[in-house]
């Protein structure tokens, strides 16, 4: 669905992206992740059409960025970071107002369809200079959906938001994923990604560090460390004992948490499994530790 | 289209700006004639002590087709100043703000969103023209006498208005030029003076849309000969400035931070 290939962007002086590669494939929530200034916006304005690209190729459904003369041509729905909207307008004329660049007569069927979706039905004919953030990030994702696009490009969606604004956008998100449209989204907040995505791309200094499918990249990340926790506070002995077990290279007792690790994930946690039911330890938890996405996120842009 | 004026007439009502410009038109159009019947002879007095009614009469101009022709020269004045400060933000604020990001990328065509602009603010500056000039000649007529015709007023309103039409359009292509609303309010006027300026000092006001404001404020019976070729040119000069417009657009970069 969107194939970008040695993307980069220079304004004057400033090299904003140093040749991004990614890929899309459709029916993908895409997590475009990195810090603030890392690039997420611009490329996102570019994927979007709003801006052009200095070079590099830049595929967005089956049309070239670089070859349209209006936005419009890549019939994709775009939520700005921060969304402007006409304050003296009400939700439902803004809406109103954006149906009719493709259509003649007013569709107020879609329209309250569209506001009853983002939850905001009762504030439909409140002007939007009134409305909260969240709010107005709603509205722009109604915005962005108004047409009925199959590739939808959010910027930010959730940053700016309160918890409970986040979760809304975050479930509308995740909507999006069961009407099976592809969509990407920029953010910095590694637990929203981690929710929702199937893919994820990481981007720093205008550079795109890796690109995989969530999972994956979690699974490469696991770190190869069983946290244990038994029902007694295991002695200096049973730490010794352990440490003497095949595959077990190292053996910490902390707060009365073993932590063993260990050289193959697998065989020797049924190893160490097997021992404890030997010597007829009860176990409390038993625990493959795992990095999350911050953890990976940091590894990552620290590491290359 | 249709969506693109009922939004700016939209944005003209709720803003405020067509009652804004209304306002000034009705201001001088109200206000010269009192002040050259009632205010002006007063302050005269005052200041030169024993001048006769007659001194005050030529110096003051008290016939309509002087208080008219006041008029036409403050609206050029000052009206022009009060239009390009209250549409300055027309569009150089919509896109400094971002507020167009959303429209565009849900497929508002550039020339729709422009020409709604021009349509509607300039149509209701035409009218407002037209109004005023008929308020003006009421009031002066009460208060003097009626000396010109009504057909005269009514052409010199709307070549005013024409006039209007065109700053308008500058306002719109300094604005997207620009993209800073207090900036594109002193270039709109600069290009306005200096147009009428240029065509005053180089005799080429025929040739300019100046020319319309120096013919309107004449309230001539038979308008001058080169009248159609002033006109003629100043459509050229609005086609021209929204072309500009329309090409800049297209190659803006959107959503800028």
């Amino acid at each position: 669905m969107i194939q970008v290939t040695e993307l980069h962007k220079k304004f004057k002086t400033f090299h904003a992206l140093k040749g991004i590669t990614m890929h899309v494939k459709k029916g993908e929530i895409y997590g475009f992740i990195g810090k603030n200034g890392s690039g997420k916006s611009t490329t996102m304005n570019i994927l979007a059409g709003l801006s052009h690209p200095s070079s590099g190729k830049c595929i967005v459904g089956e049309k070239d960025v670089s070859k349209i003369d209006h936005p419009s041509e890549l019939n994709i729905g775009y939520l700005p970071e921060d969304p402007k909207f006409y304050p003296w307008m009400s939700a439902f004329e803004i809406l109103d107002y954006l149906v009719s660049a493709k259509s003649n007569r007013t569709n107020k069927g879609r329209i309250n369809e569209m506001l009853s979706w983002v939850g905001l039905e009762d504030a439909a004919q409140r002007h939007v200079g009134g409305f909260s953030r969240g709010m107005k990030q709603r509205l722009g994702i109604a915005t962005a959906l108004i047409h009925n696009p199959e590739i939808v490009i959010l910027d930010e969606p959730s940053s700016a938001l309160d918890p409970e604004g986040r979760s809304d956008v975050l479930r509308l998100i995740t909507d999006l994923k069961q009407m099976g449209k592809t969509v990407v989204f920029s953010t910095h907040i590694l637990s929203d990604v981690q929710k929702v995505c199937d893919k994820v791309g990481i981007i720093a200094t205008g550079r795109m560090i890796t690109e995989k499918p969530l999972s994956e990249l979690i699974k490469e990340n696991i770190v190869p460390i069983y946290d244990i926790k038994l029902k007694l506070p295991a002695d200096t002995e049973l730490t010794e004992k352990i440490k003497e077990l095949e595959g077990i290279t190292r053996v910490e007792n902390i707060n009365d948490m073993l932590s063993a690790t260990v050289t193959d994930t697998d065989k020797d946690g049924v190893r160490l499994m097997q021992y404890f039911t030997d010597q007829k330890l009860a176990i409390r938890s038993f625990e493959l530790r795992k990095n999350n996405l911050e953890d990976i996120f940091i590894q990552e842009v620290n590491g290359k | 289209m249709i969506q693109d004026i009922k939004k700016e007439i939209l944005y003209g009502l709720r803003s405020y700006r067509f009652l804004i410009l209304f306002v000034g038109f009705l201001f001088f159009a109200m206000l010269d004639p009192v002040m050259t019947k009632f205010i002006m002879p007063e302050i005269m007095k005052s200041q030169v002590p024993g001048i006769t009614q007659e001194a005050l009469g030529q110096m003051l101009g008290t016939s309509q087709l002087a208080v008219m022709s006041a008029y036409m020269n403050d609206i050029f004045q000052i009206g022009s100043l009060i239009i390009a400060f209250t549409l300055c933000r027309l569009i150089a604020q919509e896109i400094r703000e971002n507020t167009l990001v959303l429209p565009i990328c849900s497929g508002k065509q550039f020339a729709g969103i422009v020409l709604a602009k021009i349509i509607v603010f300039g149509t209701a500056l035409l009218l407002f023209s037209l109004i005023g000039a008929l308020i003006n000649y009421l009031y002066s007529g009460i208060l003097f006498s009626y000396d010109l015709s009504i057909i005269s007023v009514v052409r010199s309103g709307l070549l005013q208005g024409v006039y209007m039409v065109f700053l308008t359009t500058l306002i719109v292509m300094w604005g997207v030029i620009i993209k800073k609303p207090i900036a594109t309010g002193f270039l709109t006027l600069a290009s306005a003076f200096g147009l009428y300026f240029i065509g005053g000092a180089l005799q080429i006001d025929s040739y300019l849309p100046s020319g319309l404001i120096k013919e309107a404020s004449l309230f001539a019976v038979i308008p001058a000969s080169t009248l159609l070729q002033t006109l003629s040119i100043t459509v050229g000069i609005i086609l021209v400035l929204i072309a500009v417009t329309l090409i800049r657009l297209k190659k803006m970069e959107w959503n800028e931070r």
